[in-house]
């Protein structure tokens, strides 16, 4: 995770602070952590793929993303919105199984219910790289 | 129903409506007066589109590639001087009968007088916007 490049953030420093661990937790690939994270109900949407739904889904879509790649390094560059509803305009950097690494741009739309859990994922970008 | 968000003023929601209206009933001069001469465009990881001109020519190439075009506007997030929308986009190419349609979110960030300075938009099968992709000399 690099925080060093967000340059604009509407959100509160407690939901700045989770969304931190949220990303640690998402390039440490540590599972229990994220999960700890998601509503039961929570969605996870790619541009317009079939949505996953409901934490099992979600935990079993991320395992093969994490299998898929060495290591993945997030760099947030703006969040746009409020505790509760934000948009993260980031940079995602892979380093592929191979070894070789490449970033993409892409935003990343969040919902949190009261209790600051993830309700809705929502991710857009460009993703034939990742296929390459 | 998925709630729907708007975080930006009704000011600002009203300007986006116009710009939205301006790209879907092809009134390019409207459309490139909320834009600054040194506004830049960018689809995803493509190069980007510098300045009012080349932009201009980006979106005659654009709309050379859809017989229509019809931008759903979903939520809105941030301010009115950084604006997230999260939108359907409903492009019917050139020759066919029925659009296909693709989830996106484009922000713009405005200055001081409300133009658009930049603009980046984020969306899977960017085939879409391939008018935007290449760079233009």
């Amino acid at each position: 995770m690099i925080l060093s490049s967000l340059r604009t953030n509407q959100i509160s420093d407690d939901a700045l602070s989770w969304y931190g661990k949220y990303l640690e937790a998402l390039d440490q690939r540590d599972m229990t952590a994220l999960m700890a994270m998601v509503a039961d109900e929570c969605t996870l949407q790619i541009n317009n793929n079939m949505p996953s739904y409901g934490k099992a889904a979600i935990e079993a879509d991320t395992s093969a993303y994490f299998a898929g790649f060495k290591s993945t390094q997030h760099e947030p560059l703006a969040i746009l919105g409020n505790d509760q509803e934000f948009a993260v305009e980031l940079l995602l950097h892979y380093t592929r199984l191979r070894g070789d690494v490449f970033s993409i741009p892409c935003v990343s739309i969040k919902s949190r219910n009261a209790a600051g859990l993830l309700t809705s994922v929502r991710i857009f970008a460009d993703t034939s790289p990742l296929a390459a | 129903m998925t709630k729907r968000v708007s975080q930006i003023s009704q000011a600002t929601a009203d300007w986006y409506a116009r710009v939205v209206s301006a790209v879907d009933s092809r009134d390019l001069d409207a459309f490139l007066a909320h834009i600054t001469d040194d506004c830049t465009i960018q689809v995803n990881d493509a190069l980007p589109v510098y300045g009012k001109a080349a932009y201009q020519d980006a979106m005659v190439r654009y709309y050379g590639a859809f017989d229509k075009t019809e931008h759903e506007i979903l939520n809105l997030y941030g301010d009115d001087e950084h604006v997230v929308a999260e939108l359907l986009c409903h492009y019917t190419p050139q020759g066919a009968s029925k659009p296909v349609t693709m989830p996106a979110v484009a922000i713009y960030d405005r200055n001081g007088d409300g133009l658009l300075t930049s603009i980046r938009l984020y969306v899977g099968g960017g085939v879409m916007f391939e008018a935007f992709t290449g760079a233009v000399a």
